[in-house]
């Protein structure tokens, strides 16, 4: 039965965890108290180690509308800096990547070494009255550490330790992480028109599997689908599916798909042929491990309604050619921008963002709740995203049902 | 029409599903572990193409919303709401035929 | 009667306007058989080379045939080509290149650059018709946005 305007705008009949207010995606008050309360208190993933291997080897990016670089120091220590000169404010490193013996800003030339120290002051003599001296015209550093080769950096200095923060979900693929020497071979970036949650979302969000034809076929058509039950982390707000509740792997049947292969082969170690273990670490990463490949998936917010998604294969360092080329083949049959699903989760996450920006939908449901037993929820439960706007209510002091207490006000 | 050949058993692979047009009626021919089975070309749920589903032993599961039917027996299997229609079959001396003595349809609402 | 550079030249452009219309069948007869296609392009960021698309004869055909399947974007491409240069290897050989621009256009209307980069292509000229033996769409562009199931 169709609903009336009145019920339209009244919150969805379920429990109040099992709804979130579409202004979570689109609000851009609440998105830059999510800058300040959120993201630059948490763990944010940069790079994988193999991106940065050589002393002087650099990545940028951006963080909360932050430039960053990161950089491997002459003491092989991984550092983050706020890329931006000490003098006018300008970008100091430009390229996406590369190899710096120094960091010099192409505006007056001043220059910085590889731990952020400022070096060089052009004509520093006209300085000498009012200062700065180079002592006090450093790089602002970020807190960065270095996790299973996964590189993390966290503004908060009082926040916890990275491993402390990752907790128990470290056993999804530490093991892997662990017995595997791995090195990138994939990256691709995508700008969005969605909000960082959904986009992060959709890759928690299992029951959306029913969109992708190869999902459909090479997962859900397997017998024990169901079985593997989410793992949540309560404290920091992750999650994980891995193993089924009898330890055997979920295998993914991928010989389903038409033109496909099981993959038996080029088996990842701590993997099973055809197994597929997803962690979700909160508030923003997702490590995927699919037998052969792994993908790192985050993404950088640039506003409420702006998204860039970044998505990183990895193989085994130092395999042959031959074996690089099958992996990276593997890997870009699921994911990527000409793969079978990646352009079908960017649509997702847009389609929904268009109905929201407007308020044609007022609310998210993430009622779906399927017991396993023993507390836990099976795949396609919503368990884990009700888990996350839990976390996000803890940063934000505010429900994601009501985050701007609008119906109390009316009231 | 009554009993019709539609194809040949090697027109269809095991595992196998293919449409075939005879007069006005177009079916499928699913070739299932060697036992050939015929019916209408799109799901009883929402008019997807059969053609496209996947045969798992002597189950036909639609890609769509996974409505899986034993084709032996008739009976529904995972998510299948209704029945899937067929035709009757035999194969003689290599040509598979089938019963089109009447059309099969469904009441697409 | 040797193949001629026109032949070859409408062959690129044939692979483009199949595509375009995405009818996939006659798209794949401009193919040898046992070919291989690839996209690729070179990733700043890892500084290395890499291969978002890599797939044989079979591999190929399964690929295209699956794309009703699945929820490709709405709109519709459309590839510019100019064949560049047309390097004989041979009498059974040529290498082809080829400047490509893809175009986007949503269902609305609107279109704009999808991508830009070149074919690489490796044609058969032994027999009476050219046919394609390798193709590789080596891609400038590495943003593309939505993305797209269908090839380039």
């Amino acid at each position: 039965m169709p609903r009336t305007a009145e019920e339209f705008l009244s919150p969805p009949s379920v429990p109040e965890d099992c709804y979130v207010s579409s202004s979570v995606y689109t609000d851009p008050d609440l998105y830059a108290e999510e800058e300040e309360k959120l993201l630059r208190r948490t763990w944010k993933f940069v790079c994988h180690v193999s991106e940065v291997p050589n002393i002087g080897d650099y990545r940028t990016h951006d963080w909360t509308g932050v430039p960053l670089v990161t950089v491997r120091s002459p003491d092989k220590k991984v550092r983050t800096f706020v890329n931006s000169c000490s003098h006018r404010g300008s970008r100091v490193v430009r390229y996406p990547a590369g190899n710096m013996k120094h960091m010099t800003c192409f505006f007056h030339l001043w220059e910085y070494d590889l731990y952020g120290n400022c070096t060089y002051q052009t004509r520093d003599e006209g300085y000498e009255a009012h200062g700065p001296t180079k002592e006090q015209a450093g790089l602002r550093e970020v807190r960065t550490d270095t996790f299973c080769g996964l590189v993390f950096m966290n503004f908060d200095g009082n926040a916890a330790p990275l491993r402390e923060y990752i907790g128990e979900t470290a056993t999804a693929f530490e093991s892997i992480f662990g017995e595997n020497d791995f090195e990138i071979f994939h990256l691709n970036r995508t700008h969005m028109k969605g909000n960082w949650k959904a986009w992060f979302l959709t890759n928690c969000d299992f029951y959306h599997e029913w969109g992708h034809q190869v999902n459909r076929s090479t997962n859900l058509t397997s017998p024990d689908y169901h079985d593997r039950p989410w793992r949540l982390n309560h404290a920091q707000g992750h999650g994980y599916t891995a193993r089924k509740l009898d330890n055997e792997p979920f295998v993914v049947q991928y010989k389903n798909y038409k033109g496909w292969k099981n993959r038996d082969g080029l088996v990842l170690r701590g993997l099973q042929p055809g197994e597929l273990v997803l962690t979700d670490l909160f508030p923003n990463t997702s490590v995927f491990m699919r037998t052969t490949c792994v993908r790192i998936n985050h993404s950088t917010p640039y506003g409420p309604d702006h998204t860039v998604m970044e998505e990183r294969g990895l193989g085994i360092k130092g395999e042959s050619e031959a074996d690089r080329r099958q992996r990276a083949k593997e890997f870009t049959q699921v994911w990527g921008p000409y793969s079978r699903n990646g352009a079908e989760d960017v649509a997702f996450v847009e389609e929904s963002h268009r109905c929201q920006e407007f308020g044609a939908n007022k609310y998210d449901v993430i009622s779906r709740n399927e017991p396993i037993g023993d507390g836990l929820q099976r795949p396609q439960s919503d368990a884990y995203v009700r888990l996350f706007y839990d976390k996000w209510g803890d940063y934000m002091g505010r429900p994601a049902n009501n985050p701007k207490n609008l119906m109390t006000a009316a009231e | 029409m009554s009993w019709q050949q539609v194809c040949t058993t090697d027109d269809v692979d095991e595992d196998a599903i293919e449409e075939f047009d005879v007069g006005d009626i177009t079916l499928l021919v699913a070739n299932a572990g060697g036992e050939y089975y015929a019916f209408p070309p799109n799901c009883p749920h929402q008019e997807t193409p059969l053609s496209m589903g996947m045969i798992e032993g002597e189950t036909l599961i639609c890609i769509k919303h996974l409505w899986q039917w034993n084709l032996r027996t008739g009976e529904l299997g995972d998510n299948a709401e209704s029945p899937l229609l067929k035709y009757e079959v035999k194969v003689e001396e290599g040509a598979v035929m089938v019963n089109l003595e009447k059309e099969l349809k469904y009441n697409y609402q | 009667m040797p193949i001629s550079d026109e032949q070859i030249t409408r062959l690129i452009y044939r692979s483009c306007l199949r595509l375009d219309a995405e009818d996939f069948e006659a798209y794949l007869e401009l193919f040898a058989p046992e070919f291989e296609y690839r996209i690729s392009n070179y990733s700043v960021e890892i500084r290395k080379d890499q291969r978002w698309m890599d797939v044989n004869q079979d591999e190929y055909k399964a690929l295209l045939e699956s794309i009703p399947l699945h929820s490709k974007p709405l709109g519709t491409f459309a590839r510019h080509a100019n064949v560049y240069d047309i390097e004989r290897n041979g009498e059974d050989r040529a290498k082809v290149t080829t400047f490509l621009t893809v175009y986007y256009t949503t269902p609305d209307g609107g279109t704009k650059v999808f991508a830009v980069g070149k074919y690489f292509d490796e044609v058969d000229i032994s027999g009476d018709q050219p046919l394609i033996a390798d193709r590789e769409v080596r891609l400038e562009t590495r943003e593309v946005g939505i993305g797209s199931i269908v090839p380039m």
